[in-house]
């Protein structure tokens, strides 16, 4: 049972590799698709098992890469909290390839049917991972396939230049994470997230690593540094989020909705396992100071990134770029929520990256068939097209009141959640985020207005598209349907969300217990 | 301070010389060709810094490989061999630099047959539409 764990991102890579020799063999279209969606169907059923096993169990699953057990090996550590990550990911993937039928309709599509699973692939190895090696690996095949996927349209200079953009920056930032990562192996001589977590809390850790530090917080520094240089490149987040407008809409709309929804999440979840359950457990004093100073860091990143990115969407004329726009603020919220460093705010990062992954989908997608429909993305073109194409406009008004935060959809939950791990933490940042907050409703009510509510300016010609439409109509239901259970159900709320956060919330206890089931012994 | 340890800080401060320079070159660069030239720079000088953490100044050396497993050979290996795990943690970044450098590369390529230029100044600022 415990082996699908590791099934889940080979599957998907294994899909990668032979989706081209089907297109050779076939040379059809459909078949082709089929192929890569039904890998994709195998990865969303097989993390469906994976996460009813962690969630009906109760308990960390812990997968060994080749049978060899950590920290020398490489292993998967599966809690509720990963568990229901990756599952949105596959969810959300599934759904994009069966929209990309109808909307890829060019040549090209084996080899985006490829790199769509490759960064599926990586975005599901960095939410199981518990290996900070690994978590580079992973993080580079989705980025990889990302780059690809940004330069699709291959023939468009403002693709192949915002690629470019996009390749440069992410492998520079990767990099760095590289470096950060030979200073761990030199200092802690382990790359096993939880043996690290244990020796920076001063714990003897594994005796295959090495013994215990004596005072390792001018490298923990070092490494925090790099590493929060690195995901906030991967995120789009404050200094590093210059390529994210650029790079988001110049992809296909699909992978626009990949990007935005999920792409970007990469960053935070590495982010969370590498300061949040690797550092933040440590009482050491050196190594307190520089955890909370790191924190802080991102924690202000994370404000100027929301009031830039809410600012900045106010005055764009092109629709993708406004929405590439509020990921930068929504990818702000969830670094401001990692930061506090507390189990409250790390509910708030699952909730609101499960909600804005799901929300931030649905509107690039349902704003897909409108832009084709008008055969342009400037949202004077656009105006009012959103009510004349039925499930896109639904859709639309949806994930956009999602994102604003109006109960009772699920985004407003999400803020209230992140609203109150910041009060704890500092209450001028709760105030300046409840702001940030309110400089982004102004521009979510704008696009809801321009695509739904003013007089259309020309007569859209019709979208024949009923994979797209089941898909915008599946993915509102959802949001709809998860608004009303989570705001007004507890049990179901502290079902999904709050036991598996209550696991991971006393990182030590944590990383004790696991330690456990990683050598054999307790830490 | 040690002869060792003199020439060993002496190498690590090369190397962030190095790392500076290729940062300089990656966001100043002018022509796209340089800008990928820099990122290999920096991305080399990491492997190397990494490849020093497993190496040790030991005389005699042998290469990491368990020949037979006895006793002692393994405790020779461990007094004279270098850790093999920054070895093969640099040959994975090494892969997947490759791999990244030739997206980079083709990107480039492809962007000089559409606009004719490689000068990042000349490639940015032009109308989109879909």
């Amino acid at each position: 049972m415990k082996s699908l764990v590791g099934l889940v991102p080979l599957t998907t890579v294994l899909g990668a590799f032979t989706t081209p020799v089907v297109y050779l063999a076939t040379k059809s279209r459909r078949a082709t698709f089929a192929y890569a969606t039904l890998f994709s169907l195998s990865a969303l059923v097989l993390s469906l098992a994976v996460a009813v096993e962690v969630y009906a169990g109760k308990e960390v699953v812990v997968y060994n890469a080749g049978g060899w057990p950590g920290p020398v090996g490489i292993v998967y550590v599966v809690d509720g909290v990963n568990a229901l990550l990756a599952l949105v990911t596959a969810f959300l993937s599934f759904l994009i390839f069966v929209y990309s039928y109808e909307y890829i309709r060019d040549s090209g599509y084996p080899w985006y049917l490829v790199m769509l699973l490759g960064a599926e692939t990586g975005l599901l190895g960095v939410i199981y991972t518990g290996d900070v090696f690994n978590l580079f690996v992973m993080i580079e095949v989705t980025a990889i396939s990302s780059y690809g996927l940004v330069m699709y349209y291959r023939w468009r200079a403002t693709s192949i230049v915002s690629g470019l953009k996009y390749a440069f920056i992410g492998a520079l930032g990767t990099t760095g994470f590289l470096l950060a990562l030979a200073i761990v192996y030199a200092v802690f001589g382990s790359l096993n997230l939880v043996d690290i977590g244990l020796k920076a809390m001063g714990y003897p850790g594994s005796t295959v690593t090495g013994g215990p530090l004596e005072d390792a917080a001018l490298a923990i520094g070092l490494v925090l540094a790099l590493s929060l240089w690195a995901f906030t490149i991967k995120s789009g987040v404050f200094p590093n989020h210059f390529w994210l407008p650029d790079a988001h809409p110049a992809a296909p709309t699909p992978v626009s909705a990949l990007l935005s929804g999920l792409v970007v999440n990469a960053g935070a979840v590495s982010l969370y396992k590498v300061l949040y359950l690797g550092f933040s457990a440590s009482q050491l004093p050196g190594v307190r100071v520089v955890v909370e100073s790191v924190s802080l860091i991102a924690l202000v990143t994370g404000l100027a990134s929301s009031f830039l990115g809410g600012l900045l969407m106010v005055v764009q004329a092109d629709v993708k770029r406004l929405i590439a726009y509020s990921t930068v603020m929504n990818m702000g919220f969830v670094f401001m929520s990692i930061a506090t460093l507390s189990p409250i705010g790390v509910l708030g990062f699952v909730y609101y990256t499960v909600v804005h992954s799901l929300a931030k989908a649905t509107l690039f997608l349902s704003v897909g068939p409108v832009i084709r429909a008008a055969a342009s993305r400037r949202l004077d073109r656009i105006a009012g097209l959103g009510r004349s194409i039925l499930p896109s406009g639904a859709a639309l008004a949806v994930s956009t009141l999602t994102l604003a935060g109006v109960p009772p959809l699920p985004g407003f939950l999400g803020k209230l959640l992140i609203y109150q791990a910041l009060f704890q933490y500092n209450v001028a940042a709760a105030v300046l985020f409840v702001v940030s907050s309110a400089v982004g409703l102004v521009s979510y009510m704008r696009l809801f207005y321009v695509l739904l509510v003013s007089p259309p300016t020309q007569t859209p010609a019709p979208v024949h598209a009923p994979l797209m439409k089941s898909v915008l109509a599946v993915l509102s239901a959802l949001l709809i349907a998860s608004g009303l259970v989570f705001t007004f159900s507890r049990s179901a709320f502290d079902y999904v969300f709050y036991e598996p956060v209550k696991a991971v919330g006393d990182v030590a206890s944590y990383l004790k217990s696991l330690s456990t089931s990683l050598y054999g012994l307790p830490g | 301070m040690s002869e060792a340890g003199l020439v060993w800080s002496l190498l690590v401060g090369l190397l962030a010389v190095n790392l500076l320079v290729s940062v300089y070159g990656i966001i100043y660069g002018r022509s796209l060709t340089k800008k990928l030239i820099s990122l290999t720079i920096f991305s080399d000088t990491v492997y190397v810094f990494f490849i020093m953490v497993g190496y040790r100044l030991v005389y005699p050396t042998v290469p990491p490989v368990y020949v037979e497993l006895t006793r002692d050979q393994l405790e020779y290996l461990a007094k004279h061999a270098v850790d093999p795990v920054p070895q093969a943690l640099v040959l994975t970044g090494i892969v997947i630099g490759m791999a990244v450098n030739a997206l980079i590369g083709f990107g480039i390529i492809q962007a000089y047959r559409l606009k004719k230029t490689v000068t990042a100044r000349e490639l940015v600022g032009f109308e989109e539409v879909e």
